[in-house]
């Protein structure tokens, strides 16, 4: 599926998925949070959507099945502090990835919320603009920005804190 | 570098344009970077292994096919051309294997001496067969007898 094509048919369900969301997660952030996640999910496989009969209702099940693990997420209630504590202790497998810079950032990012995750990787690996981000998750410019800010911050606190935990 | 601290700034408030960020991280890999930009330096380094690690493995959807073409068509000829027999000379002589082409041709040279030879020696022989002929005649004598 084109990018034009993507924006014209899958872009329009933005409405649909969030009262989905909204249904399910019962919180307008995380709703919000759910759909942008969704919707740079399907940007991602868009050469893939043509081959399903409905394309609209894939877009349905791929939202509903990141609300569900964002509700499987809740119940484990691991917040994103308690991640960097649980790595923070004496955890063998950071003490050997720590050694390798590029293993720890990895390490840090993957404990991001996952919406903050992709937004990232968008912008400073995919090199996409921020402007292109919002345009796809149909969102304004000023939240991927507040998001990737507070992703980038906090992989710099992470680094710092465990660099130094351990010297 | 007050540009770069400018631009780190800039970085983390999600700013910076890609074209900021790759001149920052340009930056950054190079010498002389400050102690105080350790956090950057590790995080951005890191995002330009990822760009490289992109860069060598992704073919664009429209070339999958030629790159996969090409693939086939290189393993075909390396099987073509490890089956072709090699343009060097040599020549086994009693189980031997002989390279030195000097040696090759001074013994392809007896070689096709002694095949003369053997030639002489099929004449003499086919000159014995027709004086086989002559045993014949002298048997002729005994045909008119009887015993």
């Amino acid at each position: 599926m084109s990018s034009e094509r993507f924006k014209t048919e899958i872009l329009p369900l933005r409405q649909q998925l969030f009262r989905l969301s909204m249904k399910m997660l019962g919180d307008v952030q995380d709703a919000e949070d759910a759909v942008q996640e969704s919707l740079l999910k399907l940007w991602h496989i868009r050469d893939t959507l043509e081959s399903y009969e409905n394309p609209a209702a894939f877009a349905t099940t791929v939202t509903k099945n990141i609300c569900l693990d964002k509700i499987k997420l809740k119940k484990q209630t691991k917040t994103i502090d308690e991640y960097f504590v649980l790595i923070d202790s004496d955890n063998p497998q950071l003490q050997l990835e720590r050694q390798d810079t590029n293993k720890l950032v990895r390490f840090i990012i993957q404990g991001l919320p996952p919406l903050q995750q992709q937004i990232i990787t968008m912008k400073d690996v995919d090199e996409y603009e921020t402007e292109e981000i919002a345009e796809i998750t149909g969102t304004t410019i000023e939240a991927i920005r507040t998001n990737l800010s507070r992703a980038r911050k906090k992989v710099r606190e992470e680094y710092l804190r465990i660099v130094r935990n351990y010297e | 570098m007050q540009e770069a601290e400018k631009l780190i700034e800039r970085y983390y408030e999600g700013e910076t344009s890609v074209a900021e960020e790759n001149l920052l991280c340009e930056y950054l890999s190079g010498k002389n970077v400050p102690a105080r930009f350790e956090a950057e330096k590790a995080i951005l380094g890191y995002f330009a292994s990822e760009k490289k690690k992109k860069s060598v493995w992704l073919i664009p959807n429209n070339l999958k096919w030629i790159a996969s073409a090409a693939a086939v068509a290189a393993i075909f000829l390396a099987i073509l051309f490890s089956n072709q027999p090699s343009a060097t000379s040599y020549a086994y002589v009693d189980g031997k294997k002989i390279t030195d082409k000097d040696k090759i041709f001074a013994l392809a040279q007896t070689t096709v001496g002694n095949l003369m030879s053997g030639m002489n020696e099929v004449e003499i022989g086919l000159e014995n067969i027709q004086s086989g002929q002559t045993i014949e005649s002298q048997l002729d004598v005994f045909a008119g007898m009887e015993f």
